[in-house]
């Protein structure tokens, strides 16, 4: 038996966008030579993965993009790309604002994680925010960027960062690179699609007149879900955790908040964001249909919609991967952007389709891919449900709708854990690691009750000293670093 | 916050059983904790120790680093040896053998695991085990050693390790240890528990001399029985035997004759296994097999037969039943060692188990209030490692081709767990080993055992086939090189031992 035979040789890509194309672009840069890779592109009023015209990542998405030989500045000169350190959230009363920064905040001493000497020394008076010791959190603040030193000893090689991206020109940029990589174009709308019996593997479809043969099918159609979203494939809502359906936008001038930063404010019935790219400011709402009506929505935002609210619905595919057909990007999955997760939830699942790329017919690799999408889908669910869930705001009814909302399960025991003693139990398939969470959870103002009697074991003016050090330490390197906008025009010159 | 006022912090820790367990758990506490905890430890001389281990992983180390005891010191003290893994005989097949070790197989390329690049060249005819691309393996059936350098962790010539020790000489060691520090033992053999009639935890303890012992916090260190978790707050027992069949242990120690080599041996015997592990001083050798398959007397004949030098003691006979308790913390009452389950040391795994609970416990460590949150992380944690073990336990018994004896048979045929079963397909059809965060074996233990067990995959991911061939085997033979070359540099495991000071005085 030659063991490479059966494998799939033909791969068709349905949809267009950034689903479609960093889905080609990888399978090309990945599968072996004798893979033909086709995208059947049609137009489409959204893209295929990411919600909002303009969309943050982060920093394993740049990992991704290297991966597949881009070069940095080409890239971002293509996506209007800026850097991002952070998110900052606004108006969520109660523990008020923060700023949630990428990567590591503090170091382990004393062998307690930083978070359980930082509840100490609180406990004990101190008063200094905890973002106070993280270097992405001072840099932002100071409106300063590098890249992180590749030199261990240096205290910038910790920094972590993502980036601003133009959303249709993300899809576009990733479509010039499949396509150098060799992947065919056919354009047109899909017109129909033929299942064989008797297990209903999609056997091909008819476009531009033309039928299109494959062995396994990409549906990277976004909210169409042309080849997955079957009777018997149906859409799971999670709308009772992410309420809201719909979001408006419209362009803005760039502020100083905007630089290195994700901002996000809530409002009555959701909240708003403010997106910097190199190029231009974004604006907009996302919000809830049942607690504001567009119109409302409209007035809200203040200046003029670019377009009429785009309308989604958060939630999954009841099977990600059915049958030939693997559903990709807003086809297979929606969690609303409150945490820019789009692009994400996609590098994840195709990351684990090229880790299960069938060796036959897909039976065995289908189950465990399913499995374990699922499993990292509902981890990033949960960390996007934080902002809601951890929100002391009630001053509307949307917002008290989340003081009694059952939470997931998994969701309800890490907060449990959190507030017991600041311990984050991170799950099998977790996107976001302990840095995140404990900065996210801190940051939301969920504060443990406890703290590790490991942390007493250094004096307490050692430890206050040590945290000193370190604040005077990231002020001054990030104090010393040159302003964003400065170094990404003198990057990319 | 509570934990800022001392009226919220466990002052008064009890640990009852002293062995193996419960010396670990009182050297780490007052090594963690010092003076801010009053720790007793209660044991009975009339009680024997099981002596569980002797074989370890290599977290053993990280203890040893955390209790500040150097390696040197450590290895003379307890007639260390140093292990490169555990050598399986007679598994899959009469006359297999293959080894466990600690370490990577390879290194990852062109975007893909190793094993997929081997797997794609073993499939297309290329008959070279993947042994030849493991350091450890390779400086293992060399019988080498040399210590890889703390200095530099990235080094080519980094790999872990572990030992071979006398569990009761270290437990002597720990109990110096901690007695030094603080840590007061009453010597007594526990006649009652009493329980707060308000919310039934533990209060006190009585010991036959008619002292009254009480405390915040107690720790079960009392072995199978479980004298604190299970007879007196009655957490039942979850009872793994239709899996893991075997519930005698033979346990006797011999002479050394021979080399001495850097790994533990475990042979597939008619029913059960028997183990070799070599001493500085001793070979401990022993038996685990399933009553309802060879009776005592059989066992003892087989084990005796086998050994290499003359028998230093009387073989000593081990009772268990493979499983767990359903709750490893209850109340007020931790436990930890046999007391909160069991599984045979086919992967050494004994004291690794003792020394998770020990991490898991200072990760959780409660105060007064006993937060119900502490005692749920640390049952999830330890139920999920001993899950996970369990699986890869039950891996060496099913995936058998043997048909020579009844016991054989019953394991190639019998129902596994789900989660095994989907492990077992998924390996099958692609090679594909599952990445899990927790439990305690990783990709490279489960290939280790997969592969060595004749689980043999019917094709690599496709993705492992985009190298062009050439490349592919100039990075094969180039890796081969390496680790040739760097084994042939190595000294032998005894001389090693010699020069590096560790042996300690002649028994």
């Amino acid at each position: 038996m030659n063991p490479a035979a059966a494998r799939p040789r033909r791969v068709l890509v349905v949809g267009g966008g950034t689903a479609a194309w960093y889905a080609a672009a990888t399978l090309a840069h990945t599968l072996p030579a004798g893979t033909e890779i086709t995208v059947l592109e049609a137009p489409a009023a959204h893209d295929s993965a990411v919600l909002q015209p303009a969309t943050p990542t982060f920093p394993a998405f740049a990992q991704s993009i290297a991966a597949l030989g881009i070069d940095e500045r080409g890239w971002l000169r293509a996506t209007q790309g800026a850097f991002r350190l952070g998110d900052s959230w606004e108006n969520g009363h109660g523990a008020g604002d923060y700023l949630l920064p990428l990567g590591e905040t503090g170091a382990k001493f004393a062998s307690v994680p930083f978070l359980q000497q930082w509840l100490r020394l609180r406990a004990a008076g101190e008063r200094a925010a905890f973002t106070d010791h993280s270097l992405a959190a001072v840099a932002a603040r100071l409106g300063r960027f590098s890249h992180p030193a590749a030199d261990p000893r240096s205290v910038l090689s910790v920094l972590r960062y993502g980036w601003h991206l133009d959303s249709a020109a993300c899809g576009n940029a990733l479509r010039a690179v499949a396509l150098r990589g060799g992947v065919r174009l056919v354009s047109g709308p899909l017109e129909s699609v033929q299942r064989r019996e008797p297990d209903g593997f999609v056997s091909g479809v008819s476009a531009a007149g033309r039928r299109l043969e494959a062995d396994l099918f990409l549906d990277c159609s976004g909210d169409a879900a042309l080849l997955a979203g079957t009777a018997e494939n149906g859409w799971r809502s999670w709308q009772n955790w992410f309420p809201c359906d719909r979001l408006l936008e419209t362009r803005a001038a760039a502020s100083p908040q905007t630089v290195l930063l994700t901002s996000r404010s809530a409002a009555t019935a959701g909240w708003s964001w403010n997106i910097a790219t190199r190029a231009s400011g974004h604006r907009g709402l996302v919000y809830c249909s049942a607690h504001l009506a567009d119109a409302d929505a409209a007035r809200e935002l203040g200046s003029e919609a670019l377009s009429a609210p785009r309308a989604f619905t958060s939630g999954r595919r009841e099977r990600f991967w059915d049958g030939n057909v693997v559903a990709l990007g807003l086809a297979a999955c929606c969690i609303e952007p409150l945490r820019g997760t789009d692009l994400l939830l996609l590098q994840n699942a195709v990351s684990h389709l090229v880790t299960l790329f069938p060796a036959e017919d897909g039976r065995v690799e289908s189950r465990e891919y399913n499995r374990v999408v699922g499993e990292m889908l509902e981890r990033v669910r949960d960390y996007a449900l934080l902002p809601y869930v951890g929100a002391a705001r009630a001053d509307t009814p949307f917002w008290q709708y989340f003081a009694s909302l059952e939470m997931p399960e998994a969701l309800a025991y890490k907060m449990a854990q959190f507030r017991a003693r600041g311990r984050v139990v991170l799950g099998e398939e977790e996107s976001f690691d302990e840095a995140d969470w404990t900065a996210s959870l801190v940051g939301l103002g969920v504060m443990p009750g406890r703290f590790d009697p490991l942390a007493e074991s250094v004096p307490l003016p050692n430890a206050r000293a040590t945290f000193e050090r370190l604040r005077e330490l990231l002020q001054k390197a990030a104090g010393a670093l040159p302003t964003a906008p400065d170094y990404l025009d003198r990057y990319l010159a | 916050m509570e934990s800022s006022e001392s009226g919220g912090r466990i002052h008064d820790v009890v640990i009852v059983g002293g062995g193996t367990a419960g010396w670990m758990v009182a050297a780490a506490l007052v090594r963690q904790f010092g003076d801010r905890l009053a720790i007793r430890l209660v044991e009975s001389e009339d009680i024997g120790t099981v002596g569980v281990g002797e074989s370890t992983v290599p977290p053993i180390r990280h203890f040893n680093r955390m209790l500040g005891l150097d390696e040197r010191s450590f290895m003379r003290l307890t007639q260390a040896t140093y292990k490169l893994g555990v050598e399986f005989r007679d598994w899959a097949r009469p006359g297999d053998v293959y080894l466990h070790s600690f370490g990577v197989y390879g290194e990852p390329f062109a975007g893909m695991p190793f094993h997929q690049h081997w797997l794609r060249a073993w499939l297309a005819g290329d008959t070279r085990s993947i042994e030849d691309y493991s350091l450890p393996i390779s400086a293992a059936k060399a019988g080498k050693f040399l210590r890889p350098p703390d200095e530099d962790p990235q080094a080519e010539t980094q790999f872990p390790y572990a030992f071979q020790f006398d569990a009761g000489l270290y437990a002597a060691f720990l109990r110096r240890y901690a007695e030094e520090r603080g840590v007061r033992r009453t010597e007594g053999k526990v006649v009652d528990v009493r329980l707060r009639a308000a919310d039934g935890f533990i209060e006190s303890i009585v010991l036959a001399s008619g002292e009254t012992v009480s405390g915040e916090l107690f720790i079960d260190c009392s072995g199978f029985r479980g004298l604190l978790i299970a007879q007196a707050l009655g957490v039942g027992y979850e009872d793994w035997s239709r899996w893991l069949p075997c519930d005698r242990g033979l346990a006797v120690p011999c002479e050394i004759s021979g080399p001495m080599i850097p790994y533990t041996r475990a042979l597939a015997s008619a029913a059960g296994w028997r183990w070799r592990i070599p001493l500085q001083h001793r070979v401990g050798n022993g038996y685990v097999y399933c009553s309802g398959f060879l009776d005592d007397d059989g066992a003892r004949r087989t084990l005796l037969d086998s050994l290499e030098g003359r028998v230093l003691a009387e073989p000593r006979l081990l009772r268990f039943t493979t499983g767990q308790r359903w709750r490893h913390w209850e109340k007020n009452c931790v436990a930890i060692g046999l007391a909160s389950g069991f599984l045979e040391p086919l992967e050494s795994t004994s004291i690794g188990l003792i020394q998770i609970g020990i991490m898991g416990l200072v990760q959780t460590f409660p105060d007064r209030t006993f937060d119900p949150a502490d005692a749920a992380e640390f049952n999830r944690m330890m139920r999920t490692e001993f899950e996970r073990l369990r699986d890869f336990l039950i891996l060496h018994y099913c995936a058998t081709e043997r048909d020579d004896s009844d016991f054989w048979r019953h394991c190639r045929s019998m129902a596994i767990p789900d989660s095994l079963a989907a492990q077992l397909e998924l390996f099958r059809e692609r090679g594909h080993v599952v990445a899990h965060r927790d439990g305690f074996f990783k990709e490279p233990s489960w290939l280790a055992v997969l592969l060595g067990q004749r689980v043999m995959p019917r094709a690599a991911n496709p993705a492992a086939h985009r190298l062009p061939a050439g490349e592919l085997a100039s990075r094969l033979a180039r890796l081969r090189t390496g680790i040739h070359g760097i084994v042939s540099r190595m000294p032998s495991h005894q001389a090693f031992l010699e020069q590096s000071g560790a042996l300690g005085p002649a028994a």
